[in-house]
């Protein structure tokens, strides 16, 4: 191989290894679902379903997330202390979802470190940038999250209370692939001493021949 | 004779007198109490068939007079009971399992709301009204009319009473009350009798001062 054009080649193939990361957020924000029902039902509602805006993320590091719920019974002492879990686009985050008073509506804010085998897994179904926040029950079918009791383990997720909206919110903080500038000055003066060595090596030979 | 009659006329009219208070008053009746937090799907209407919202107290205050008028305030979250809902039209409010006729219209879906409801109380239902607030206790209650499928717990017809709030990021909590006024008059039976005992108490005293005037012409 001609051993400009490897020079050429290998100049390449720093320019495109040469990107570095930066931290970025995805945001979203939007009303709350209104849904409500049971969480042990064939379909859990929702809190919301949000549409991210921002870069994606090459790994996902963290999160916060903030919703309001209705009679979530997880308070402690409550019936689904320790029980409610986060999913997000149907993967388990892991967060439990404690403070949620028995018959009281309640905004609660939610923080999370995310380990590189859940970043994977939200990271999968990220796509459209379409997020779905559910709750999960962990003991679907104790007695008092049952049909056949009355006033159990209900919850609902309101977009209105009193005539103001009610608004549940998520921040997802990641590291997204960028180019360095420092990287790409380099790579650029690299490429075009490469390219001045060629140059002068044609004129050489030309005048030799 | 006479000491014992006048006695009788005293009685009677210090009765009349009580009675007459408590004719004029239609006076209001109000109690507030903290939401019970219950929720549930609402069941159909029943005698102990509710979902409760309140337990209110009020002794001493309610007579045996019958009740006439009735005003509710209570907070529901996701009642479903809006214009186009599931439930609008369907939920009626109740008091010791007797349907008082309110509908609770107005809590729509996803929302947490709080409405005020009040009307007129015809007789019949007035009079059973009146025996079960005569304990000085009143439960508060939701039923419904119509248990349609969306009621049958398929994540639909949730409703909550809540009896606390915490929202955009308030750190107390604001405890949630409902509301409970009603009014009393006597029955028409009732007046009828207490008018008869004033005119007769008056036909009486009328006779015995022509009864005294003859008397003194006769020893003059």
């Amino acid at each position: 191989m001609d051993r400009s054009l490897f020079s050429l080649l290998t100049s390449l193939c720093l320019v495109f290894s040469s990107v570095g990361t930066c931290s970025a957020d995805l945001i979203g924000t939007v009303l709350q679902s209104g849904q409500s029902g049971t969480l042990d039902n064939p379909v859990i509602p929702e809190i919301a379903t949000f549409n991210l805006t921002g870069a994606p993320l090459q790994t996902i590091t963290s999160f916060d997330i903030t919703f309001t719920v209705d009679d979530g019974d997880s308070d402690v002492g409550d019936a689904d202390h320790n029980n409610l879990v986060l999913y997000l686009n149907g993967v388990n985050t892991g967060v439990l979802l404690n403070g949620f008073g028995d018959g009281s509506t309640e905004e609660l804010t939610f923080s999370s470190i995310v380990s590189p085998t859940l970043s994977a897994q939200l990271n999968a179904t990220l796509g459209t940038n379409t997020l779905v926040a559910t709750i999960v029950d962990l003991t679907p079918n104790s007695s008092v999250d049952s049909f056949t009791t009355t006033g159990t383990n209900y919850v609902s997720f309101p977009f209105n209370h009193s005539g103001s909206p009610t608004s549940a919110s998520i921040t997802i903080q990641g590291i997204t692939a960028v180019p360095e500038p420092s990287s790409i000055v380099l790579s650029f003066l690299a490429l075009s001493s490469f390219g001045g060595a060629r140059m002068l090596n044609r004129r050489r030979r030309k005048k030799l021949s | 004779m006479r000491s014992f009659t006048r006695l009788v006329q005293f009685a009677s009219l210090a009765f009349l007198i009580s009675s007459c208070g408590s004719l004029s008053a239609s006076s209001i009746i109000t109690t507030s109490h903290l939401q019970t937090g219950t929720s549930g799907v609402v069941p159909l209407g029943g005698p102990s068939s509710f979902l409760p919202v309140a337990n209110f107290s009020f002794s001493g205050q309610s007579s045996t007079n019958r009740v006439n008028w009735l005003s509710v305030t209570l907070t529901l979250s996701d009642g479903d009971t809006g214009v186009g809902d599931a439930d609008y039209n369907h939920i009626n409010l109740s008091l010791d399992g007797v349907n008082t006729g309110l509908i609770a219209n107005g809590f729509d879906h996803g929302s947490v709301l709080t409405r005020t409801f009040s009307g007129m109380v015809a007789s019949p239902l007035g009079v059973l009204l009146t025996s079960k607030l005569a304990d000085g206790h009143a439960v508060l209650g939701l039923q419904t009319s119509v248990l349609s499928v969306i009621d049958k717990g398929t994540g639909g017809n949730y409703v909550s009473a809540l009896k606390k709030c915490k929202v955009n990021g308030s750190p107390v909590f604001t405890p949630i009350f409902a509301s409970l006024s009603f009014s009393q008059v006597p029955e028409p039976a009732t007046l009828v009798t207490l008018s008869a005992l004033g005119l007769g108490f008056l036909a009486r005293r009328r006779r015995d001062r022509l009864h005294a005037k003859k008397l003194n012409s006769i020893s003059n």
